[in-house]
């Protein structure tokens, strides 16, 4: 099969169709998501060799087990993260603490940059008629912005100020506005006005010298720093200053991003100012996919463009350059 | 040199306007520590006139001293830790605090940003322009302090001084202990066995959740061994005092992590120890902070909480119920004209809670 591989260097690759093993299901992937993990990983900031991608959608073409039958020809989308399944985490609801626990794409096993991808039932979630596959990449994000109101006790209909407005940006900004929420975004590329009047989205632009954040405390006087709740979706070290001086005492910062630069990061803010910081990366998929379906919300407008398989070097090559920060991989169509 | 030396520089300061010449003994930060004969403060519209019964050295006047942080500003007299009796007050309203026994808020209400409407004036926007001993506002390690009524929280019967003055950090400890997830007991560990930590660790306890206390001080064993709380000293010989390792801590065995070490290696300490989606709590500045790696913030989705400071009424009212014993952690008192020897005293290596008290020199009203 052809697939992204990571060795060094990213390269398309005609690598074997690993063989169905027990309790396994035989994916094709349809459509992948290519984020800034990706990024980091063929940038060599995360260590990984084989085949990344950790968010994709694709069909059950083959299953080992009696069991799975069920999901033979549907359509269904990788978690990000499962567990063993047996362990007491587990059993519980609690995978991200297994001690066995996988991250396709990341590590544990290979990620969906791929034609194929063999994955247990448990580390998959079915995609129901209705949601595109554009829309259902992005339910894990997705998801991981919502778990800031489950785990993050960020009340209903609250102002919310997101900084950062590339891909996951905006994508932050859209999924808190569908849920209604009165979002600022503060960003410095300001291009994207229209989509984000559309959805009552205010924007404030960063110059290039302030970068994202006031350097001069208090430049912005108390109308931004007033914020209780902010999202840090930048991934750059300003974008965590900013957040972390722009939020109010006592305030809560989500943070989004995941830091692979090593830029260390100072804690002070963190104890002076009272601040709450919550790391988010996933949440529950099955609520968001429910979403999408009724239409309440449709998050493709965040996207960049999509490239096919072949030319997967370039779509990362999109998201590392260009502001979007977020690209396709059509690697196969559903009824092939 | 002597203190009438010193005088002349500090009157400025600890009155702005002219008056009686009555002076006082004041411990005074210019830009280092001394003791300083000072004009008596007068109160200024709104505020009252507090004679001082005990004055703790808190952990920010010892960064003070240390130079970690500064105002400049200097002279200022430092602390805030304080119980007084307010005996003059400036307004019909306070007036009625004359005679009471009180604490205060580091500063008051500014009641128009976000925290103070809020009700969490103690993180006020612009409280640090307006904080007790911290550059622009004399602090209480003197014989009188001038406090804004709307500062003051009154002392009820039955807590006595050396009680009080633990007010403002129990007020953290009892927020830090608010963060624990479901009901007790639950598993915590707490870095660090400083009086925050030793406070923090005695609150869990009582609120009847399950410490473990790691820190470097062996000689903390006994005191926690009396409340059945379990200690693990991990000083490691040879290297620097303040390492902590944490070669008896299971990675990634904890919900709840609070940190009161204020050193890089108790945070590196926390991070380890800490389960996926749990939480870790910030007690106090760290001593170096060139920055961290936090990856993991998001790789293992923690929740950082930094907790500074919180309700004083509730702090005496905890006291009020006699919920910990609180007393084995004052380390010395000493008397005013000692004020220096209290803060060597209190940066020592392995102290706790060091007190002043001014009247022990039989302060004249
Ligand atoms: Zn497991
Ligand atoms: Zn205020």
């Amino acid at each position: 099969m052809k697939a992204l591989v990571m060795d060094r260097e990213l390269q398309v690759m005609e690598v074997p169709t690993p063989g169905l093993l027990e309790g396994h299901m035989r994916i094709r992937v349809l459509l992948a998501l290519v984020s800034g993990l990706d990024v980091d990983i063929e940038a060599g900031r995360r260590p990984y060799s084989g085949i990344p991608g950790t968010s994709f959608v694709g069909v059950v073409e083959d299953v080992r087990d009696q069991d799975d039958r069920r999901f033979l020809g549907k359509r269904v989308l990788a978690r990000p993260i499962y567990g063993c399944g047996v362990c007491d985490h587990c059993r519980t609801g609690f995978e991200d603490r297994c001690r066995d626990r996988v991250r396709p794409g990341l590590y544990g096993a290979p990620g969906g940059h791929a034609e194929y991808v063999n994955l247990p039932a448990r580390a998959v979630v079915p995609v129901p008629d209705g949601v595109r596959d554009e829309a259902a990449v992005l339910a894990p994000p997705v998801a991981a912005i919502y778990e800031a109101v489950g785990r993050g006790d960020l009340p209903g209909w609250t102002n919310v100020l997101v900084i950062g407005d590339g891909g996951m940006g905006m994508l932050t900004a859209l999924s808190l506005a569908s849920a209604g929420y009165t979002v600022t975004l503060r960003g410095k590329h300001g291009d994207r006005f229209d989509v984000l009047r559309r959805h009552g989205i205010h924007f404030n632009l960063a110059t290039e010298d302030d970068e994202l954040l006031g350097e001069r405390p208090g430049r912005f006087g108390p109308a931004l720093a007033s914020y209780p709740y902010v999202f840090e979706a930048t991934g750059h070290p300003s974008g965590w200053e900013a957040a972390v001086r722009l939020v109010s005492p006592g305030g809560t910062v989500y943070e989004l991003s995941s830091f692979q630069d090593r830029v260390p990061r100072r804690l002070t803010a963190v104890f002076d100012r009272n601040i709450r910081v919550l790391g988010l990366r996933q949440g529950s998929l099955e609520p968001v996919l429910s979403i999408f379906q009724a239409g309440l919300f449709d998050p493709t407008e965040a996207v960049g463009p999509s490239y096919p398989l072949e030319e997967g070097p370039q779509a990362y090559e999109h998201v590392r350059t260009h502001k979007d920060r977020l690209a396709l991989l059509r690697i196969s169509r559903e009824g092939e | 040199m002597t203190p009438h030396e010193e005088t002349s520089k500090v009157t400025s300061v600890a009155s702005g306007r002219p008056g009686r010449l009555r002076t006082m003994q004041a411990v005074v930060l210019d830009p280092k520590p001394q003791l300083a004969t000072v004009r008596r403060p007068r109160p200024a519209e709104g505020e009252v006139l507090v004679k001082v019964r005990l004055c703790a050295v808190s952990r920010s006047d010892l960064d003070l001293v240390r130079g970690r942080r500064s105002f400049r500003n200097h002279p200022y007299i430092l602390g805030h830790e304080f119980v007084g009796e307010v005996v003059e007050a400036t307004t019909e309203g306070g007036a009625s605090w004359v005679g009471r026994r009180v604490i205060a808020y580091l500063n008051p209400p500014c009641n128009r940003c976000l925290p103070c409407r809020d009700g969490r004036s103690w993180l006020c926007e612009t409280g640090l322009s307006h904080a007790m001993g911290m550059g622009s506002v004399d602090g209480a390690m003197s014989e009188w302090v001038a406090v804004p009524e709307s500062s003051l929280v009154e002392v009820p019967e039955g807590v006595d001084d050396e009680e009080a003055v633990f007010a403002h950090p129990l007020a953290s400890a009892l927020e830090a202990a608010g963060w624990v997830d479901g009901a007790p007991p639950q598993r915590v560990l707490v870095v660090g066995d400083g009086n925050m930590g030793l406070l923090t660790t005695l609150v869990l306890h009582a609120a009847g959740h399950t410490v473990s206390v790691l820190g470097r001080h062996p000689s903390r064993r006994e005191l926690l061994w009396r409340s059945g709380i379990s200690f693990s000293g991990v000083t490691r010989p040879g290297e620097q005092g303040n390492e902590l390792s944490g070669s008896k801590v299971t990675a990634e065995s904890y919900s709840l992590v609070v940190d009161c070490s204020g050193h890089r290696s108790g945070f590196e300490l926390a991070v380890n120890a800490v389960r996926p989606r749990g939480r870790i709590v910030l007690m106090s500045r760290y001593s170096e902070d060139d920055g961290f790696d936090l990856r993991f913030l998001t790789e293992r989705e923690i929740d950082l909480v930094g907790v500074k400071g919180g309700r004083l009424d509730r702090s005496l009212d905890y006291l009020q119920r006699k919920r910990i014993d609180i007393l084995p952690l004052v380390d010395a008192t000493y008397p005013l004209l000692d004020g220096l020897a209290a803060l060597e005293r209190a940066a020592t290596r392995g102290s706790l809670k060091v007190l002043i008290r001014p009247s022990a020199q039989g302060g004249v009203a």
